[in-house]
């Protein structure tokens, strides 16, 4: 009884617009969410693969394709889920062995993978783009 | 203490760590790809079948794949159980992961194998 009174005290806040996630949860959510459509777009990049190394008319339809702005899109849309993975799972590594698990230090880390992210992205779009 | 973690006893210590060495495993390969595609820089089909020609570089691709799909596995593993609560429907989605995987693993074998390129 006395349990159900108090938890019917608590406080509640389920406003959209007034509560968001902390970055280190944002980073976190973000590194699952890209494993999940890195795992889902494999067969389509082994396809690629496979075509690239069958026959060299294939490896110049492939090539050409990706002259093309929505195969463009893709790439680095498929490149910024990867280097967020990358750099995320890094952190979480880091998190396995005892190192900046305090809050601070968890979102200080988050900055800098979102950082990092950031950085590495300019790069790989002057790659795909430039 | 680590080792007595690692026992039958406790199987999800086994999957925990298993995801984590085929992360590490995979971030220093790709370190050796990205090296190796600097250095070739293949600028055209003959170039890229040279690139996948040496077997050591075909065996470290699969060793990649192989170290990908575990880790995959196991992620996808843990998110459809913390995100689908019906079993039997968990159980369908498992299967269809499973099957994925399996596929996936074959399909590079093929190709890096069977393809004679």
């Amino acid at each position: 009884m006395i349990i159900k009174k108090h938890k019917k005290q608590r406080p509640k806040n389920l406003d959209l617009f007034t509560i968001r996630l902390p970055i280190n949860a944002v980073v976190s959510i973000l590194h699952r969410v890209t494993g999940v459509v890195l795992f889902l777009i494999q067969p389509l990049l082994l396809w690629t693969l496979y075509l690239s190394l069958s026959s060299p008319v294939r490896y110049m339809q492939v090539v050409q394709q990706f002259q093309q702005w929505p195969y463009k899109l893709l790439a680095t849309g498929l490149a910024a889920a990867f280097v967020h993975h990358f750099y995320a799972g890094i952190r979480h590594l880091a998190m396995d062995v005892h190192w900046m698990t305090t809050l601070q230090k968890a979102r200080f880390s988050s900055r800098v993978v979102l950082g990092l992210v950031a950085f590495t992205m300019v790069w790989v779009s002057w790659l795909i783009w430039g | 203490m680590l080792i007595e973690l690692l026992t039958a006893k406790y199987p999800g210590m086994r999957r925990w760590l298993t995801q984590r060495l085929c992360a590490l495993s995979m971030a220093l390969v790709l370190v050796l790809f990205l090296i190796r595609m600097l250095w070739l820089s293949p600028q055209n089909y003959q170039d890229w079948v040279a690139m996948f020609a040496p077997l050591w570089w075909r065996w470290l691709v699969v060793w990649f794949f192989v170290c990908m799909l575990l880790h995959a596995w196991l992620g996808v593993r843990d998110v459809l159980r913390d995100y689908v609560p019906h079993l039997p429907s968990r159980g369908v989605l498992q299967a269809l992961v499973d099957i994925a995987v399996l596929g996936n693993a074959l399909a590079v074998l093929w190709i890096l194998f069977g393809m004679n390129v």
